[in-house]
């Protein structure tokens, strides 16, 4: 990609195909990969500050890689998609701990607790700060 | 009556290197559930990257793993590569390869030693480690240290293998094969070893994918799939095809990892043999600007950068997903059913790096 075509701020993937989805239809449109085997690869939550931008990225084959994009507000929340890709879990309680992504229905929820203890700060990747430390997971 | 209990494996366990718990429900002898707990290593490396000048995050993003280091930088560099509009000369691009299947040779052999010790094998543990202190030195030899050996740089390599150093590579090569064909012959045909791997922790294809496994464990499942394909580095010209087994067990792990060595070993030989009379770096121009993704195969199964510049000296947001992130949940899917006397054997069959999984 040439310096002019590049858009002036980050923007989009220069170089794999993504799709942006409304939040609505995310989980259909992550069933539809399910269905067509496309191995989920990861999540990446960006933290535009008054939204996150969300991509999920999903491997067809071992080549080609294909990406959905959600942008959210802040306070909104995000359906998780572990009912069709239970390997989703790992990555959603991540964003939701670091970023105060507020993910609902993660299949095995931890509760703000996967790498941070009570005493930490709520949300450290996040580049606004709100909210008070998540509750201790009962367990 | 069966008699369920609950107990913690890990996060200090013999069979792990680094710290990760499971929660095994046991319904007397068998394993009901596993519920994994993390965060006892976690560094906040992302974080951290988003406060260091770009050109500094090579040397971090090394540290994430001290197996694979060579392979974080390269993945890091390859993005912003892409970002900056660099073409990387050919004989850095193969370099990189050399580096790159050298870092898969010392780490397969790192495992196979540690999954011999999961199982009891001192012996063999030790023959892997001995033949593993072989491609140690090439590294000291050719980079100047022997863990993290910081040769990858933005725009290419930062140091040359001379002449001399290859041939004495090709050599060491040759010695270290003889002593791995022994060692990885009792691997796969040794009646303990198989009593103790075939069948157990059994991954089909179709769960494999749903569950996002990586690197080998999604290849013993029978899913040809190897980040190498995308042809980076110099793999558009060293061509490899995917190592692939489909029973989907541990023994099954083991063998691809034992045929990627040999892979390897081929890989390595070609990339000397092809090696390109160029320069071995560009220097940078200018900064990184745009959102780019970034993929390479590490021993463990494909790593992925996502990077966000914006044209200043720090990047907005620097993601790293490793292949063991990936295999934590398939091998959440894989204890269920098994005895308890297994569950270290499983667990060490997807080769977990904590120190990567968490950053």
């Amino acid at each position: 990609m040439t310096e002019a075509a590049r858009p002036p701020v980050a923007a989009v993937c220069d170089v794999e195909p993504t799709r942006p989805v409304v939040v609505a239809d995310l989980c259909a449109a992550a069933e539809a990969m399910a269905v067509r085997n496309l191995r989920f690869v990861t999540a990446t939550c960006l933290d535009m500050g008054e939204t996150f931008d969300i991509y999920y990225h999903f491997a067809d084959g071992g080549v080609k890689l294909e990406n959905l994009l959600v942008t959210i507000p802040r306070e909104a929340e995000l359906p998780s998609i572990t009912g069709s890709y239970l390997g989703a879990f790992l990555v959603e309680n991540e964003m939701k701990e670091l970023f105060g992504v507020n993910v609902v229905d993660i299949a095995i929820d931890y509760n703000g607790r996967l790498f941070m203890t009570e005493l930490d700060q709520p949300h450290p990747m996040a580049k606004v700060q709100s909210g008070a430390a998540p509750a201790v997971a009962g367990e | 009556m069966a008699q369920r209990t609950v107990i913690p494996f890990g996060p200090q366990h013999p069979v792990l290197p680094e710290p990760i718990q499971l929660k095994l429900t046991l319904k007397d002898e068998i394993v009901e559930e596993a519920l994994p707990h993390i965060g006892y290593v976690h560094r906040g490396v992302e974080k951290a990257a988003e406060r260091m000048d770009y050109t500094q995050n090579v040397f971090l993003v090394e540290r994430i793993c001290g197996i694979c280091s060579f392979i974080h930088a390269l993945c890091y560099c390859q993005g912003l590569e892409r970002l900056m509009g660099l073409e990387v000369p050919r004989r850095a691009a193969y370099l990189r390869v050399i580096w790159s299947e050298l870092h898969r040779l010392q780490s397969h052999h790192l495992w196979l030693g540690l999954y011999a010790d999961a199982f009891g094998f001192e012996s063999l543990f030790m023959e892997f480690w001995r033949c593993r202190e072989m491609l140690m030195d090439i590294f000291e030899k050719t980079a100047g240290s022997r863990v993290i050996i910081s040769a990858c740089c933005i725009g290419g390599v930062r140091r040359d293998i001379s002449d001399q150093h290859l041939q004495e590579t090709l050599d060491t090569l040759e010695a270290l094969e003889a002593a791995f064909d022994k060692s990885s012959d009792v691997m796969l045909n040794d009646y303990t070893v198989k009593k103790r791997t075939v069948g157990k922790g059994v991954l089909p294809a179709d769960k494999a994918i749903l569950l996002g496994a990586a690197g080998p464990v999604l290849r013993a499942s029978g899913v040809e799939q190897d980040a190498r394909q995308t042809g980076f580095a110099a793999y558009d010209e060293l061509r490899v095809e995917p190592v692939v087994e489909t029973a989907g067990d541990c023994y099954a792990r083991a063998k691809v990892r034992i045929r990627e060595c040999r892979q390897s070993l081929d890989l390595v030989r070609r990339a000397i043999a092809g090696l390109p009379d160029t320069d071995i770096a560009v220097r940078p121009k200018g900064r990184p600007n745009g959102r780019t993704i970034s993929r390479v195969e590490q021993p463990r199964g494909e790593l992925l950068y996502f990077l966000a510049a914006n044209g200043t000296q720090k990047l907005d947001r620097l993601r790293v997903r490793t292949p063991t992130f990936a295999n934590v949940a398939p091998l959440v899917h894989m204890l269920p059913g098994c005895e308890v006397a297994d569950v270290p054997v499983i667990v060490l069959s997807i080769d977990p790096c904590i120190s990567c999984t968490e950053r």
